[in-house]
């Protein structure tokens, strides 16, 4: 009855990068485990790794559980279909806590001590399995604390407030009493190693109380689970800059509707949003790198490369395929509508590198030369890509549910276009190395993108002749969809 | 406007869908089109919108072939489903950016607003809800009043009756007749309510399995009794 996987809902490929990607963080975590005792070793020889590590078991906690409220959330999705039918709702309720302890969050800790515990504890001495179950039981907390906080569905006193006490007394207590917690967090993880009842009992007591809490808040609220459905959102109101896209003459009203796309919908909203931060990160991360090789930085202009409106274009037609039948019954020519979009997410984008740009410049000239270099790519050929494939897939997503990252439901080839865009600037690099030119990549990104920006006219006038071709069956099959 | 059908057919998978050889719709002429699930009707309006491709044959809109320009987007309105609608806008907006692809300001959409108040019934406006937040029968009639509020000479709707509550059907029934009569707009409206299509329309097409079935002048006499009795006999 409860057999029914979510990985149903996703593609093959997408299923294999998935578990490539679990299989890397997982031993990023075990390798992690294994380099920090050298590491505090050498920095910080004045304590033992283990003394620090298991001293600072509370903030480590803490940290973990304030990560846990903001991304963890209680499965609803999993439990609705069953609401219907003639289950008991304590069963359900189990069922749910169930599918809650499979969320990833409760991986990470184990993986990284299971091989930290193995580096620090003696296994002559104490035992490294008890230790480790200690570990398992410090996440029994954060998770039993975890659905019995969000277990108040729709009362945001009553959630954020058990937060705000924890993590505020955790802060403050900590401030003051630092080396009494510090031995007290160690004297307990020695507790569970050297197998002391008197640690295990009080640990099981919390996790087997606040279970039951979780349990007999999510019975009261069961319901809940169906009311939430559809939680009434704030309508943006918001006079900046929507009276200022619609003042616009000829792009102004679809300039007005991309920006009402990209900022009222919970995905487009996050993705679209999170340019500008994301830039800023890039500089502090340059600035503070102190490093001017740009091979240092491949991953960051890998990023680049995607990242310019990428997030919505990779979605190009996509999110529109909801209403694209009224589209097509009302006179907006499509060569409008699509120039349109390229302005809109290429001023977006230049406000990303003007923010970008004055950190690296002062950083190195050659990194700034890249960046601009990419700048024009990813707009020029970036762009070009991503409306061009867009055409030829029918994929329809919806943006304040489904959407490419939100790993319920991306599809294969959506993540496929973002990860050749991805790669495609290997060879620029590879090209730029060699070539007896000074900026060659940057050059080379330069031109490339050039090209495609000052040709849009005639690339956006083939996309639309191969939408025009495709009409009928891309809007059947968002319909279909 | 005039729209002429010739030799239009419809194919799904090997199954035909449509098969309408010849049919003209008058300017002016307000038509229901009826059928049982099935039959052919949204597909038929589909095709008249371009919004599926023919099998063979055409459709042509004051003599102009749908599928070959655009010209008669901007005289046509039309609601079919909820494909038409924009769900992250508010019902304001939404009738404000149609109301701009037909070259209508603020003002004049504000005013056009004032003639749907009834039908709106202080359910739609200023509500401080997205389209997507509003329950079926209101995104219904958000949908019908984008589609009529421009007075396009050509009206299409689907199933406008459906999810409306009893005193809407009334309202938008009132409403179709009365716009047929002032403006002389041509209407193509399908629905399953046959008594609704009986009081409104002046000409009623019976389609059945893609086929035109029967094609009746509605007159005050005759009433839709041929429908009926066609219901009748298959029920």
């Amino acid at each position: 009855m409860f057999r029914r996987s979510e990985l149903f809902e996703k593609s093959l490929i997408v299923i294999l990068l998935l578990f490539v990607f679990a299989i890397l963080v997982l031993s990023q975590l075990q390798l992690a485990g294994r380099m920090l005792p050298v590491l505090l070793q050498e920095y910080f020889p004045q304590r033992a790794p283990a003394e620090w590590v298991y001293g600072l078991l509370i903030p480590i906690f803490a940290f973990d559980f304030s990560i846990r409220y903001f991304f963890q959330s209680l499965p609803a999705q999993h439990v609705r279909p069953y609401l219907h039918l003639p289950i008991q709702s304590r069963t359900l309720v189990l069922y749910r806590m169930m599918r809650s302890w499979l969320h990833p969050v409760n991986l990470y800790l184990p993986v990284f001590f299971y091989s930290f515990i193995k580096m620090t504890i003696n296994p002559a001495t104490s035992s490294q399995g008890s230790g480790l179950l200690g570990i398992v039981l410090l996440v029994a907390i954060n998770q039993g604390a975890l659905m019995w906080i969000k277990s108040f569905q729709g009362n945001k006193m009553k959630t954020l407030l058990p937060v705000i006490i924890i993590l505020g007394g955790t802060a403050i207590a900590w401030s003051l009493y630092t080396d009494a917690l510090m031995q007290h967090s160690l004297d307990m993880f020695l507790g569970f190693v050297n197998n002391n009842l008197q640690v295990f009992v009080p640990v099981a007591a919390i996790i087997v109380l606040l279970h039951l809490l979780a349990f007999h808040q999510m019975k009261k609220g069961f319901y809940q689970v169906f009311e939430n459905q559809s939680p009434r959102e704030a309508i943006a109101r918001g006079r900046f800059p929507e009276g200022l896209l619609a003042s616009v003459p000829k792009y102004g009203q679809l300039w007005l509707l991309e920006w009402q796309l990209a900022s009222r919908s919970k995905r487009s909203r996050f993705n679209f949003f999170g340019m500008i931060p994301m830039a800023i990160a890039f500089s502090l991360f340059i600035v503070l790198g102190q490093n001017t090789q740009p091979e240092t930085y491949i991953v960051i202009i890998l990023m680049i490369a995607g990242s310019y409106g990428g997030f919505h274009l990779q979605n190009a037609f996509s999110w529109e395929s909801h209403f694209f039948d009224f589209l097509a019954t009302r006179d907006i020519p499509l060569k409008t509508f699509i120039k349109a979009k390229f302005y809109f997410y290429s001023i977006y984008a230049a406000i990303q590198l003007i923010v970008l740009l004055p950190f690296v410049l002062w950083h190195s000239l050659e990194l700034a030369m890249l960046f601009v270099g990419l700048f024009f790519y990813a707009t020029g050929f970036g762009f070009f890509f991503y409306l061009w494939t867009g055409v030829g897939n029918s994929t329809r997503l919806d943006a304040n549910g489904r959407s490419s990252f939100n790993m319920e439901g991306v599809t294969g080839i959506k993540m496929a276009q973002v990860m050749v865009l991805f790669l495609s600037v290997l060879p620029f690099l590879l090209i730029g190395y060699i070539l007896p030119l000074p900026h060659g990549s940057a050059l080379l990104f330069s031109l490339t993108g050039l090209i495609f920006i000052l040709t849009h006219n005639s690339w956006i006038n083939g996309i639309v002749r191969k939408f025009e071709k495709r009409k009928y069956v891309k809007l059947n099959l968002y319909r279909q969809k | 406007m005039h729209i002429r059908i010739d030799q239009l057919t419809k194919e799904y998978n090997g199954n035909i869908a449509l098969d309408i050889p010849s049919l003209e719709i008058k300017k002016g002429e307000l038509v229901g089109i009826v059928g049982n699930n099935g039959a052919g009707k949204t597909t038929l309006l589909r095709l008249v919108l371009d919004l599926i491709g023919a099998t063979s044959g055409s459709v042509e809109i004051d003599g102009e072939k749908v599928h070959e320009n655009h010209n008669w987007k901007k005289q046509t309105g039309s609601f079919l489903d909820e494909g038409f609608l924009i769900g992250f806008l508010t019902p304001e907006e939404y009738f404000h950016f149609n109301a701009e692809t037909y070259g209508l300001n603020r003002e004049e959409t504000e005013q056009k607003l004032q003639e749907y108040s009834r039908f709106m019934s202080d359910e739609i406006l200023e509500t401080g809800k997205y389209i997507r937040q509003l329950s079926t029968g209101n995104k219904q009639k958000v949908g019908i009043i984008a589609a009529m509020m421009v007075n396009p000479p050509l009206l299409l709707l689907d199933e406008p009756f459906n999810f409306l509550d009893p005193s809407s059907q009334i309202i938008i029934k009132n409403l179709l007749r009365e716009k047929n009569r002032q403006t002389g707009n041509t209407m193509l409206v399908s629905s399953h309510n046959i008594n609704h299509l009986a009081d409104i329309c002046t000409r009623v097409i019976l389609l059945e399995k893609g086929v035109i079935i029967k094609d009746i002048i509605n007159t005050e006499e005759r009433r839709m009794e041929e429908i009926d009795k066609y219901f009748n006999s298959r029920a």
